[in-house]
């Protein structure tokens, strides 16, 4: 049967795709060479053109305004499979721009889209202090009662003075055996200094024979204070290894003090609730203290950290800077939770403790 | 973590340092998570805890399917949400606070991303709670879209196309309220 000229563009078109060149195909049919040569160059330079590939976010688009059951799953899964892979990789370390050449076709309508998620991604990394996640764990494990206290900090037993007998035991020891007076110079000594160990162990006494969460927690305050002495004369030392360890101790005894808080508001709450306390409300009167000291400590750390940007050595100034947002940071956080455990809504999930204690 | 099945295995039997890895491993995404959808540092502390509390009491009856173990525990994470919204449910908005890190290479420079970044988690919120539960999931828990779906109980095409929606929303709100896109 003769072939028309359509059926032969047709598989010259077809043989074009598949690699042929435009002489092998015309080769083929010398006879219609002549009237297929122009259409072909046509049909060529409209393949060619960029103009013929439609925009992806305009198909998109459009099948998005198309009534429901013309809106088919191709296209809608095809741009959400490359924008969740990217997500995934972006996650995974890769840049945003080395995700888009992998899907060229998507790249509009997925690159804003990724620079929202790896936006969010950054404001929503958010750590938790290291030193909640230890206490947590420890509550953890206690509260489920059929496990061993956590082994990083192993119990020592002392069946017949207590905890706090046996430690201030140990200070009289210690005492004894280093002298009043050594014991008492080291409260000055700084990290550098060979009585510092010293001063790290009556902290630790302190805290330990501490009367109250409340005391405990102010010596927290107190503590976290005397870090940032420390660590500014650290930084005027150049010593980095010291002045980073100072400030891990800084942040851990800051992130102690909603913790105690927190604890004694349920402690206080259980004592309400079972009228150990006769005036049924719970008091603020050690968080508002508190905030106060806080507040006085943010500012009067951060003045001395700015001085000591301008004294420290070359080589720890962007550290100073560095350390003084970071600082700010722990006090701000410390202060937030407080305050919210200050404020009315506090105030009512602690009713609601009250209330369900009540049942 | 190495071979997440046995340690899941050794954590059923009552081994601590399994449980550790555990907690070691998942602590930080779990709490993200419910930061995101609590909206402050003291109640996302306090769920957190308790989620890890409950999959301890409660590990013994985890059956290993090849599912990771994030599944489940975001599952428990999402029910102790869901609990606490209900509980506070008078309160009407819950904005996220602008716990936005505090360092940049210029006061200027960091204003500007702290800017952004406070618009980016106000914009989160006027999300639906599907969308929520989808982004903070995905970008604060870094869950991949199998696990995202298991928790939630979606296919894995629904999840993605929340994930897609939530993110053309947020870029809607900043066109028609920062200009921006």
């Amino acid at each position: 049967m003769p072939e028309g000229i359509e059926d032969l563009l047709d598989q010259c078109l077809e043989a074009l795709r598949r690699g042929e060149t435009f002489e092998e195909c015309l080769g083929r049919y010398p006879e219609h060479a002549k009237e297929l040569e122009p259409l072909l160059l046509i049909a060529q330079a409209v393949i060619r053109s960029p103009l013929a590939d439609p925009n992806p976010e305009l198909k998109s688009e459009t099948r998005r305004n198309l009534p429901l059951p013309f809106r088919g799953p191709y296209v809608e899964s095809q741009l959400e499979d490359a924008l969740s892979h990217c997500i995934d990789l972006v996650i995974g370390g890769y840049s945003v721009e080395k995700c888009l050449e992998l899907y060229p076709g998507h790249a509009n309508a997925i690159a804003p889209l990724l620079r929202i998620a790896t936006g969010l991604r950054q404001a929503l990394t958010l750590e938790p202090s290291s030193h909640f996640k230890k206490v947590a764990f420890q509550r953890i494990v206690a509260s489920a009662g059929q496990r061993r206290p956590h082994r990083w900090l192993p119990r020592v037993s002392w069946p017949k003075l207590g905890y706090r007998g046996a430690m201030a035991f140990a200070v009289l020891l210690v005492i004894f055996l280093i002298g009043a007076g050594t014991f008492k110079a080291s409260s000055d000594s700084m990290p550098d200094d060979l009585l510092y160990p010293v001063k790290e162990f009556s902290e630790k006494v302190q805290l330990t024979l501490a009367t109250s969460k409340d005391a405990e927690a102010k010596l927290h305050v107190k503590l976290a204070n005397r870090r940032a002495e420390e660590m500014v004369e650290m930084a005027q030392e150049g010593d980095y290894e010291k002045f980073e360890t100072l400030m891990g101790n800084l942040e851990e005894h800051l992130a102690m003090v909603p913790i105690l808080v927190q604890e004694k508001q349920r402690d206080q709450a259980i004592k309400v609730v079972f009228q150990e306390e006769g005036s049924g409300e719970i008091k603020f009167d050690s968080v508002r203290d508190l905030l106060e000291i806080l507040g006085r400590d943010i500012k009067m750390n951060s003045a001395r950290f700015k001085d000591a940007v301008q004294v420290v050595p070359l080589e720890m100034k962007s550290e100073m800077k560095l350390a003084l947002y970071e600082v700010r940071a722990f006090y701000d956080r410390t202060i937030q939770a407080l305050e919210y455990k200050y404020s009315t809504d506090g105030l009512d999930s602690l009713n609601g403790l009250r209330l369900v204690l009540a049942r | 973590m190495q071979n997440e099945e046995q340690v899941v295995q050794s954590a059923k039997t009552g081994d601590d340092r399994a449980f550790e890895q555990i907690y070691e491993e998942y602590f930080d995404k779990v709490y993200r998570y419910i930061y995101v959808r609590v909206g402050n540092p003291p109640d996302a502390e306090d769920l957190t805890e308790e989620v890890f509390l409950k999959a301890l009491k409660s590990i013994g009856s985890f059956q290993w399917r090849g599912v990771s173990i994030a599944a489940w525990l975001f599952r428990i994470a999402h029910n102790v949400v869901v609990d606490h919204l209900r509980r506070i449910s008078k309160r009407q908005t819950m904005p996220i606070e602008d716990n936005v890190p505090s360092v940049g290479p210029s006061p200027h420079d960091k204003a500007v991303i702290n800017m952004t970044m406070a618009r980016l988690k106000k914009a989160l919120t006027r999300l639906t709670q599907a969308q929520q539960q989808v982004l903070s999931m995905r970008l604060a828990a870094d869950l991949s879209i199998a696990e995202t779906a298991k928790v939630l109980g979606k296919t894995e095409g629904a999840v993605k196309a929340s994930q897609h929606s939530a993110l053309v929303a947020i870029r809607r709100i900043f066109a028609t309220e920062y200009g921006d896109a």
